[in-house]
């Protein structure tokens, strides 16, 4: 089957076909479609296609009106799909942040009661900086030290620095890679009780999460 | 306006009288669309439930009639908000066989004893082809050939654009035509 070279003729065949054409527009169609084998084939094509659509069950139109609201009842939003994937997403990294921020509060919760147990929290002598080195603590990421390494309270020297045993995340999200966040996005999404409605937006500033780490 | 009205009335006048309180109005309002969502949804590929479906899309439509600016018609509106309820449906339905294994018997529903008669129709070849088009290519293939609605509000129900829902017609014709010669 070939395709008619007037573009204009084909496109407008379903509208034939449905009576949506003016009188006028009508007339010139039939005259084209009589004279074009093409046109003819395409358009009992149509014809066809239309006449073998599915077959869909009747339906109860006093049961659906029955059910229909009262106007100026409780609004029911529509939502918009792309939009609302969108939210969605924003929803899941906000979500995510919000994860985030828990868990460095965790993290310097229990860095509190570390520094709490040892208040008396210095730098090391200048005298013998050789012999206790002040490493200066990643704003982000403290490593976790070794057991050998961690300074007790009862330690011989009080002065030392007590090292920080615990990964810390205050900071920003900027310290996730990308595949953590992706990983922690898809297992949000694997949670089943998310609730059905949008939550309200979650603002978190990075003064918020700056005022914490200050803690 | 859309034909296919058991009144005189434009879908705008049974709007307002159903907004002053004439329930009468909001039953040939349904009257006047139910079938086309009906057979737009089954177009679609839905097969269960296709009444729920409707009727969803009028309690949407209807409780948020204030949105409704009048700059499509009616029925466009509707099948939008249809199409919406169809794409949540489907990912809701994927979630969950992506965590329920799918019994043989789970599968039973009341549109089952129709679907001996798709099945026979869709011994046409014609069918067959529509039926293996892309789905936005059936979507808007359907509301093209069986609906008769313009690329401007098969755009809006698709959430595209004029240009794009031409292009899918004719990328669909061009399959159907192609299948049908095969």
């Amino acid at each position: 089957m070939n395709d008619c070279m007037n573009v204009e003729v084909r496109d407008a065949l379903p509208d034939l076909l449905n009576g949506r054409l003016s009188a006028l527009d009508t007339a010139t169609m039939k005259a084209h479609v009589e004279s074009c084998a093409d046109c003819r084939a395409e358009l009992a094509l149509l014809r066809e296609a239309r006449s073998n659509s599915a077959i869909a069950p009747s339906i109860d139109v006093a049961r659906i009106a029955a059910a229909l609201p009262a106007y100026g009842g409780a609004e029911v939003t529509i939502p918009a799909v792309r939009e609302r994937t969108a939210i969605s997403r924003m929803w899941k990294f906000a979500a995510a942040i919000v994860l985030v921020a828990t868990g460095g509060w965790l993290a310097l919760e229990r860095r509190g009661t570390a520094t709490s147990e040892a208040p008396q929290v210095a730098t090391a002598p200048q005298a013998a900086p050789e012999s206790s080195p002040v490493r200066e603590p990643s704003p982000s990421v403290v490593a976790t030290p070794s057991p050998e390494t961690t300074p007790s309270r009862s330690a011989a020297d009080p002065n030392r620095e007590v090292q920080v045993a615990s990964l810390s995340l205050v900071g920003s999200t900027a310290d996730i890679s990308d595949a953590d966040l992706e990983h922690l996005v898809a297992q949000l999404d694997a949670i089943d009780s998310m609730p059905a409605h949008e939550p309200s937006p979650v603002t978190i500033t990075v003064e918020d999460i700056d005022g914490e780490s200050d803690q | 306006m859309i034909s296919g009205s058991q009144s005189e009335d434009t879908d705008r006048d049974l709007i307002e009288r159903w907004k002053a309180g004439d329930s009468r109005a909001a039953t040939l309002l349904v009257g006047r669309h139910a079938d086309a969502l009906a057979r737009f949804a089954v177009s679609s590929g839905e097969r269960a439930e296709i009444e729920e479906l409707v009727q969803d899309t009028f309690v949407r439509a209807f409780a948020s009639i204030d949105s409704f600016r009048g700059e499509s018609s009616l029925r466009t509106w509707l099948f939008t908000i249809e199409r919406r309820l169809m794409l949540d449906r489907r990912r809701t339905e994927q979630r969950q066989r992506a965590m329920v294994p799918v019994e043989p018997g789970d599968a039973v529903t009341e549109y089952d004893a129709l679907d001996g008669l798709v099945a026979a129709e869709a011994e046409s070849k014609v069918r067959r082809a529509v039926d293996a088009l892309s789905p936005m290519q059936r979507e808007v293939f359907t509301l093209r050939v069986e609906q008769g609605m313009s690329y401007r509000d098969i755009a809006e129900v698709v959430g595209s654009t004029e240009g794009a829902a031409r292009v899918h017609y004719h990328n669909a014709m061009r399959a159907v035509k192609e299948s049908v010669s095969e």
